[in-house]
């Protein structure tokens, strides 16, 4: 019976700790909408800021897809960044007014 | 979860990644204050932490209606602190991002 008790305890914790999950994983994804097509300045290493227009990023977040992105040698019209290169990524973005 | 002189808990990078959702949610709406790998320190107010990739969204209020938004990806996170426990840009928060209209994800 107190096994019963603990494992039905176990379950709930699971489901509430999946519910809280997706949340959190919710608003990251309407987060990378709201990047989309935005300018974004990405830190990288070494103290180097490029920018770019975020265009995707893959389900693990272990790549960026960009366009125009302006680096120290030159433009290039579309290139894909790996996220370990990136420290940091800061856009602008409006508070909607109700 | 170590305490500072200050009383305000500080979490190291790899502290910071092992954390549940449930003590991830903790942060959410929170002042906050990241430090990266590089020596930067980001600060502003916890939209969301990503449970894969535990990046961290902030976003800054300015006094008009123009805001900005860091993400500091998981990997690059040094130390985490919370800076205020008040959630008093909790309705912001929410409203920012959110969308009203319904997406359909194929699979």
């Amino acid at each position: 019976m107190e096994e019963e008790v603990m494992q039905c305890g176990e379950e709930n914790n699971v489901a509430e700790q999946q519910a809280t999950r997706a949340l959190l994983r919710k608003r990251f994804l309407e987060t990378l909408l709201a990047m989309n097509n935005q300018k974004i300045t990405f830190s990288m290493h070494d103290r180097i800021n490029v920018t770019a227009t975020f265009e995707v990023a893959d389900i693990d977040i272990l790549h960026f897809q960009v366009s125009n992105l302006e680096t120290p040698i030159g433009v290039q019209p579309h290139a894909l960044l790996r996220c370990s290169d990136v420290i940091a990524c800061c856009f602008k973005t409006q508070t909607a007014r109700t | 979860m170590t305490a500072s002189e200050s009383g305000v808990p500080t979490l190291g990078g790899d502290e910071f990644r092992q954390q549940t959702p449930k003590e991830m949610i903790f942060f959410v709406h929170k002042l906050v204050e990241v430090e990266s790998i590089d020596g930067k320190i980001h600060t502003g107010w916890v939209h969301t932490i990503d449970p894969v990739s535990k990046s961290i969204v902030l976003v800054q209020f300015s006094e008009d209606t123009s805001n900005e938004c860091t993400v500091v990806m998981g990997h690059a996170v040094k130390t985490v602190r919370i800076s205020s426990d008040a959630t008093e840009h909790e309705d912001e928060l929410e409203r920012l991002f959110s969308r009203e209209t319904k997406i359909t994800f194929t699979k």
